[in-house]
């Protein structure tokens, strides 16, 4: 229940995120939302790993793998208030990708929710584009981003979110 | 009848890809093989939506030799994708030759998924 309601935002933000970097959201305010779902995912991790009655192995591993994306989305936050060029954030993002892909790999070999490992491996390739993006500088890739974090936001978070909250899709 | 049916589907397939690697390149820039990329995906969802539908009974047999041999098979190339990923290794280097390759293997694979997975939301098996 809980990963619905942290996908459902992810995707708003993400889709936001891609709008922002297509050039049709200013940097002024595209923090709102980044903030938010940053501050609501950071709360479903911490619910995660210390508001249920025996926390186990599993509970705080995924309270980890949401702090990866709450903690991106509070950087671009962040980011857009102080003016820096986003190297930091995409090292960071080279982080997250290269931990996508044992968890997709684990999700696949343990044949827990395919479309969950199928969301890492997506993620995974999103994350390596923004690190080429924002720490190795390829401006050209820009407008690439911006189109893959719209489509992929709806397809591994928006929608997946949604059926997890109205119960059509069980993790 | 099924190589004819493949025939004017590769046909049209190549024909679209061709079209689509022009509107692509023109649309992202010229630094990277983005109509390859965008067709190998989206031909990826495509052939997971289609054969899904074919199996479930909802498109006719006759779909898996024009739809997914044919059109989807002229659309979707193999060839461009590895001679244009040499030419990224020996122009721009290792980090787009990976997104390249890497990129599409995964989001092809994510992609078919999601075909399949809304095949059978409209009635495919």
């Amino acid at each position: 229940m809980y990963l619905g309601l942290g996908l459902l935002y992810v995707g708003a933000v993400l889709v936001l995120n891609g709008i922002w970097l297509l050039g049709y959201i200013q940097d002024r305010e595209i923090w709102v939302m980044n903030f938010f779902t940053g501050g609501l995912v950071v709360l479903v991790a911490l619910y995660s790993a210390f508001g249920l009655a025996e926390p186990d192995q599993a509970s705080v591993l995924a309270a980890a793998q949401f702090l990866l994306f709450a903690f991106t989305y509070i950087w671009v936050g962040i980011n857009r208030l102080i003016d820096v060029d986003g190297r930091g954030l995409g090292w960071f993002c080279l982080f997250v990708a290269i931990t996508a892909v044992p968890t997709a790999l684990a999700l696949f070999a343990s044949g827990g929710p395919i479309w969950l490992a199928f969301n890492w491996s997506a993620w995974a390739v999103l994350w390596f584009v923004y690190w080429l993006l924002l720490a190795m500088g390829m401006g050209q890739l820009t407008r690439f981003s911006g189109w893959l974090t719209i489509v992929i936001g709806i397809i591994t978070a928006w929608v997946p979110g949604y059926l997890l909250l109205t119960g059509t899709l069980s993790a | 009848m099924s190589l004819l049916y493949v025939a004017i589907g590769g046909a049209l397939g190549a024909s679209a890809r061709y079209l689509v690697s022009g509107w692509m390149g023109a649309w992202f820039g010229p630094d990277f093989p983005w109509g390859t990329f965008f067709a190998n995906v989206s031909g990826s969802f495509l052939i997971g939506l289609v054969l899904v539908l074919v199996d479930g009974g909802v498109l006719p047999a006759g779909g898996r030799p024009f739809l997914a041999v044919g059109i989807l098979g002229g659309y979707t190339t193999f060839s461009s994708f590895s001679y244009e990923s040499l030419g990224l290794l020996t122009d721009t280097g290792l980090l787009l030759t990976l997104l390249n390759t890497l990129g599409q293997l995964i989001l092809g694979l994510v992609f078919v998924y999601f075909g399949v997975v809304v095949g059978r939301l409209i009635g495919g098996a």
